[in-house]
């Protein structure tokens, strides 16, 4: 039985760790080799784009998560299951290594906008400044709970792009605003994505499993009688 | 009412304090494959019981903790929602109490025997079970 609407997130085990792959991949690499910068990209978004959930289900006393556009499946036995949780914020104590994924990321993308000389087209510093802004807004996501004050908060912080691109070249010109309304078009997008949803923590003795929804307590409730009704019947 | 079978609720109990399998089954004298069931059936039939009460209620379930036997969930009473938490008692069985009624000290006493709470302190175990 299909889930409607469920889809597993990327944050434990195997999916996870394509994650850690795709990264260097798409953001480190391309740099460091610029010459072979295409392949090595495209492999990383392909990667990346395995490690996204394709749907749950229910296949008798199993909660199934799919992966890897469908052919990798994580089978939870609903016998394992210790906790279920509907979540309003993501939470930071059960994804640390997320964390510090987007911590390394902030920390290579500072390094290198520091590092990077000032005469170079402004393309490469609007790079490096997307990965800090969308690494801290990730972060944030995964400590704040949703609420207009935060919403707030995360659009005025939406200032350190200008400080930081002045910072480097010493001019903002209308181009340049124009970036800075793409990014945060983009980021408003993350905001609806991020915060528009419920997400639900399955944990078990063994992992820690993320899946997103519309309605946490419809699907909490539809996997506990599936799987109940199996046992029983 | 419900209560988890004599021999499976001291299995439970054990784990819920933190025991690991092994330990369990030396102390009890059975196999580590009978905790494990043992185990695995009585998470079974607390999910059973949690989710009947969220059912026939209508409450809409925000944590349901079979490990330490808990749920916390919202319940909606005319146009106000409360937080409702129950807890699985062993020998007592399933208790419910709002976030503004008294938690007696047996609720409390369990709770720091699960590891729940290090004081007899409503407040602290409400602190420590939401999220």
């Amino acid at each position: 039985m299909k889930l409607e609407n469920v889809r597993p997130m990327n944050f434990s085990g195997i999916p996870f760790a394509l994650v850690v792959i795709a990264f260097p991949l798409i953001i480190i690499l391309p740099r460091a080799m610029s010459e072979v910068w295409w392949p090595l990209w495209i492999l990383g978004w392909l990667i990346l784009s395995a490690s996204w959930g394709t749907g749950v289900g229910i296949d008798g006393s199993l909660i199934v998560l799919k992966y890897v556009f469908g052919k990798l499946k994580i089978r939870i036995p609903f016998g394992e299951i210790e906790e279920i949780t509907a979540l309003s914020k993501l939470l930071a104590r059960y994804f640390k290594w997320e964390i510090a994924l987007f911590v390394i990321c902030i920390i290579y993308a500072f390094f290198d906008l520091i590092t990077m000389p000032r005469e170079l087209l402004k393309g490469y510093y609007f790079g490096d400044i997307g990965l800090i802004i969308f690494g801290l807004f990730y972060i944030f996501a995964f400590i704040l709970p949703f609420s207009r004050r935060i919403l707030v908060g995360i659009l005025a912080y939406l200032f350190i792009l200008p400080i930081l691109l002045y910072q480097k070249t010493g001019n903002i010109t209308g181009d340049d605003i124009s970036m800075f309304m793409v990014l945060a078009a983009i980021l408003g997008f993350a905001i609806l994505d991020i915060y528009g949803k419920d997400y639900i923590l399955i944990r078990t003795k063994k992992d820690v499993y993320l899946l997103t929804c519309r309605s946490a307590d419809n699907v909490i409730k539809t996997v506990l009688k599936v799987a109940q009704n199996v046992q029983t019947a | 009412m419900f209560k988890l079978p004599e021999g499976m609720e001291r299995v439970w109990l054990m784990r819920a304090k933190g025991m690991r399998e092994v330990e369990i089954a030396e102390a009890q004298g059975i196999s580590r494959q009978a905790v494990n069931k043992a185990l695995k059936d009585a998470r079974e039939k607390l999910f059973e019981n949690f989710l009947g009460i969220a059912e026939v209620f209508s409450f809409e379930v925000i944590r349901i903790n079979v490990e330490k036997g808990f749920m916390i969930a919202n319940a909606k009473i005319g146009s106000e929602v409360k937080r409702a938490y129950f807890f699985y008692i062993p020998k007592i069985g399933v208790r419910a109490f709002f976030e503004d009624s008294e938690f007696p000290d047996y609720l409390l006493e369990h709770a720091i025997k699960l590891g729940l709470a290090k004081n007899l302190s409503k407040d602290e175990l409400l602190q420590r079970i939401e999220i």
